[in-house]
C-alpha cells in the first residue's frame, strides 16, 4: 500500500521538457483546442463513442463516456506522477456535447486549470 | 514462573497458546511511550517496549471496536446485496509485527508517543463486507449478452470460447481478456452496486457535514446521478471517511468494483481529499499511453490473483479501519491464499500443521512459482465466475507441482488449524515466562 512520508521529497514538475520549462498555459491552451475540436466531431447526441483524452508531458485533458446517462459525458484532468505508479485526476464536468463545449470555452478556463494542476501536483507530492 | 518474582522485568508474555511477545510486566504509563531503535537494531528494551505498544493498541482497539462495527453495520448490513459482515479488532501479535514495520520507517526510526504507535496500526478494526452471488445465467442470457456488444464475428467467437473457457490460442488470450472484461462489467457492477452507492453517499455525507461542499453544489456540478442527490437529500444517510481505496485483482482476473465504480467514489471524495486510490487504470480512458497505463496499473494487480476492494477509514469515533468487500467464495479463498506468499516471504506465523505445506512452497523454484500463482489465480477466478453466474471450471493443480499445493489442500489445512487453534484458546489466559 502507498504510504505517505513527509521526508521524501520528490520533485513533480509536470510541465518541463528535458531541462526547458514549458509555458504552461500555451500547452493547456493547445490541449483545450484540441479536446473541443474532438468534444464537437466525437461527441453523439445519442449512442456509443470512445474515451479520449489530450495530452503534454503528464497532464491529460480527458474526457469519459457517461454509462449510465446517454449522450453525457465526463470532462476531467489528470495528472501522472513521474516516478510512482499513481495518477491524481478530478472531474470537471459533466453533461452532453453542448454543456462541455460551454465549459472549455470559458475565458477563466486556462487559469482555473493551472490551478487544478498545481492542487493535482501538490496531492502527489507525499505519495510514495 | 509467578508473575510476582517478574515485576519491573522484560519477560515473556504469552498472548496465545505458544505465542508470545516481549513485554514489561509492570509497563510504564502510556503518556510516557517513547521507544527507538539503535543505529537499525532493535534492543532488548525496544523490544519490549514495542510489546508493550502492541497491548496498549490492542486494548484501545478492543474498546474502539463495538462503536466502530455498529457503525460499518449501519452502513451496509440493511442492504439486500450484502450476505454477512465480518468484524475484528487486531491482536496484539500482529499489531507488534507492524509496529516494527512501523518503527523502521519511522522519522529517526523512534515512535515519540503512543499516538505515533496508534498511526501506525491502520487496519486496528477489520470489516468485512460480504456481497450476495448473482444467480447462474443461462447459455440464452449469455448469448443475448454477447450480441449487445455489437462485436465482429471473430472477436465473438474469441469471446465465446473465453467465457466458456474453451482452449484459446496464447496470442489471443489478452484480447480476450479484454473482451470479457467488458462483457462481464454490468455483472460486477450489478454486484457491487449497492455498496458503492452506499459508499458514495457516506463519502458525500462526509464533506457535507465537514463543510467541504453543500447538497446544491453537487446537484449543480451534475456529477451525481439524480438517484444519488436525491437519497442525499430525503434519507438519513451516516457519514463514512476514508483515507485511501485498493482496488485489487489478479492478471486475468475482474475487480470487485468497476472502473465506472471507482471513478463514481473518487468524483465523491473530490479533488481536496488526497485520498490515493489504487485501481486498474486500463479502460478509463486514453489519458496515457499504454506503456504509462501498464505502470500505473501494476499496484492494483497482484499475481496470486487476490481479489479485494478495500480502504481505509476512520471510523467516527477515531478508530482506524480497513473495510474490504469481497464475494462470497473469494472470501473463503482469500483467507488462505495468502499463506503462500507469506512463506515465500518469510512470514511465517502458522501452527505446525502447516509445516508439510510450507515445505513444499519453500522449495518450489522461481518459474515453479510463478506456475503455481497462476494456478491460484485460477482458482480465484473460478470462484469469481460462480459469484457472477457465469459459466465455471474449477482449475487442476498443475502436474509438476506437490499435492498438498493444491487449493483444496490449503483449505482442509487452514480449517484444521482454524479448529486446532479454537480447541488450544478455549481455556487459555494470558501469562509472562521469565526470558
Amino acid at each position: 500500500m502507498i504510504k505517505y512520508d513527509n521526508n521524501i521529497n520528490i520533485k513533480i514538475q509536470p510541465w518541463t521538457k528535458g531541462n526547458k520549462k514549458m509555458d504552461l498555459s500555451k500547452e493547456l491552451e493547445k490541449i483545450v483546442e484540441t479536446i473541443k475540436c474532438r468534444v464537437e466531431r466525437e461527441i453523439p447526441d445519442k449512442g456509443y463513442f470512445r474515451n479520449f483524452a489530450e495530452n503534454f508531458d503528464n497532464v491529460a485533458l480527458f474526457i469519459e463516456r457517461d454509462e449510465e446517462r446517454e449522450g453525457r459525458a465526463f470532462l476531467g484532468i489528470s495528472v501522472l506522477h513521474p516516478q510512482i505508479k499513481v495518477d491524481a485526476a478530478t472531474y470537471l464536468i459533466n453533461g452532453d456535447r453542448e454543456t462541455i463545449l460551454k465549459y472549455l470555452q470559458d475565458p477563466a478556463l486556462n487559469s482555473k486549470l493551472q490551478e487544478k494542476i498545481t492542487k493535482l501536483s501538490d496531492s502527489l507530492r507525499d505519495v510514495r | 514462573m509467578g508473575t510476582v518474582q517478574l515485576l519491573g522485568k522484560i519477560a515473556k508474555y504469552f498472548v496465545k497458546p505458544g505465542k508470545s511477545i516481549l513485554a514489561h510486566t509492570q509497563p510504564q504509563q502510556a503518556e510516557f511511550f517513547s521507544c527507538t531503535m539503535k543505529n537499525g537494531a532493535l534492543t532488548r528494551e525496544t523490544q519490549a517496549a514495542l510489546g508493550d505498544a502492541s497491548l496498549f493498541v490492542e486494548n484501545l482497539l478492543k474498546t474502539q471496536q463495538p462503536v466502530a462495527k455498529q457503525e460499518v453495520l449501519s452502513l451496509f448490513d440493511n442492504l439486500g446485496s450484502v450476505k454477512q459482515i465480518q468484524n475484528r479488532y487486531k491482536g496484539a501479535l500482529s499489531i507488534e509485527t507492524k509496529l516494527l514495520r512501523g518503527l523502521k520507517k519511522a522519522e529517526n526510526q523512534t515512535f515519540t508517543s503512543m499516538n505515533d504507535a496508534i498511526a501506525c496500526i491502520e487496519d486496528g478494526i477489520g470489516s468485512r463486507v460480504i456481497t450476495q452471488s448473482l444467480d447462474k445465467l443461462s447459455k440464452s442470457q449469455i448469448d443475448k449478452m454477447i450480441a449487445a456488444q455489437n462485436l465482429s464475428k471473430e472477436e465473438a467467437l474469441i469471446l465465446r470460447k473465453y467465457i466458456y473457457q474453451e482452449p484459446i490460442a496464447p496470442q489471443e488470450v489478452d484480447k480476450a481478456f479484454t473482451l470479457f472484461e467488458e462483457f462481464a462489467r454490468p455483472l460486477v457492477e450489478t454486484r457491487s452496486k449497492e455498496v458503492v452507492d452506499q459508499l458514495t453517499l457516506g463519502i458525500l455525507k462526509n464533506r457535507i457535514t465537514k463543510g467541504e461542499t453543500t447538497l446544491q453544489e453537487l446537484e449543480n456540478s451534475g456529477l451525481f446521478r439524480d438517484d444519488i442527490i436525491k437519497r442525499l437529500s430525503s434519507e438519513d444517510v451516516l457519514p463514512i471517511n476514508i483515507t485511501e481505496i485498493n482496488n485489487y485483482r489478479g492478471p486475468h482476473g475482474l475487480a470487485e468494483f468497476s472502473n465506472n465504480q471507482i471513478r463514481q467514489l473518487s468524483m465523491a471524495l473530490g479533488e481536496d481529499s488526497g485520498v490515493v486510490i489504487i485501481s486498474d487504470a486500463r479502460g478509463l480512458s486514453g489519458r496515457w499511453s499504454a506503456d504509462k497505463i501498464e505502470k500505473l496499473s501494476s499496484k492494483s494487480i497482484k499475481n496470486s490473483g487476490y481479489r479485494t476492494a478495500q480502504m481505509n477509514v476512520i471510523h467516527q469515533n477515531g478508530a482506524l479501519g480497513e473495510i474490504q468487500f469481497r464475494g462470497e467464495h473469494t472470501n473463503i479463498i482469500g483467507e488462505y491464499e495468502h499463506i503462500a506468499y507469506d512463506l515465500r516471504k518469510d512470514k511465517n506465523t502458522l501452527g505446525e500443521i502447516f509445516e508439510p505445506f510450507s515445505q513444499a512452497v519453500k522449495k518450489l523454484s522461481e518459474d515453479e512459482y510463478k506456475i503455481y500463482n497462476q494456478y491460484l489465480e485460477n482458482c480465484y477466478n473460478y470462484y469469481n465466475r460462480i459469484e457472477l453466474g457465469l459459466p465455471a471450471v474449477k482449475p487442476k493443480l498443475p502436474q509438476q507441482l506437490p499435492k498438498i499445493l493444491s487449493e483444496e489442500s490449503m483449505k482442509a489445512l487452514y480449517e484444521a488449524n482454524h479448529t486446532l487453534q479454537k480447541e488450544l484458546e478455549k481455556d487459555f489466559v494470558r501469562y509472562f515466562e521469565a526470558a
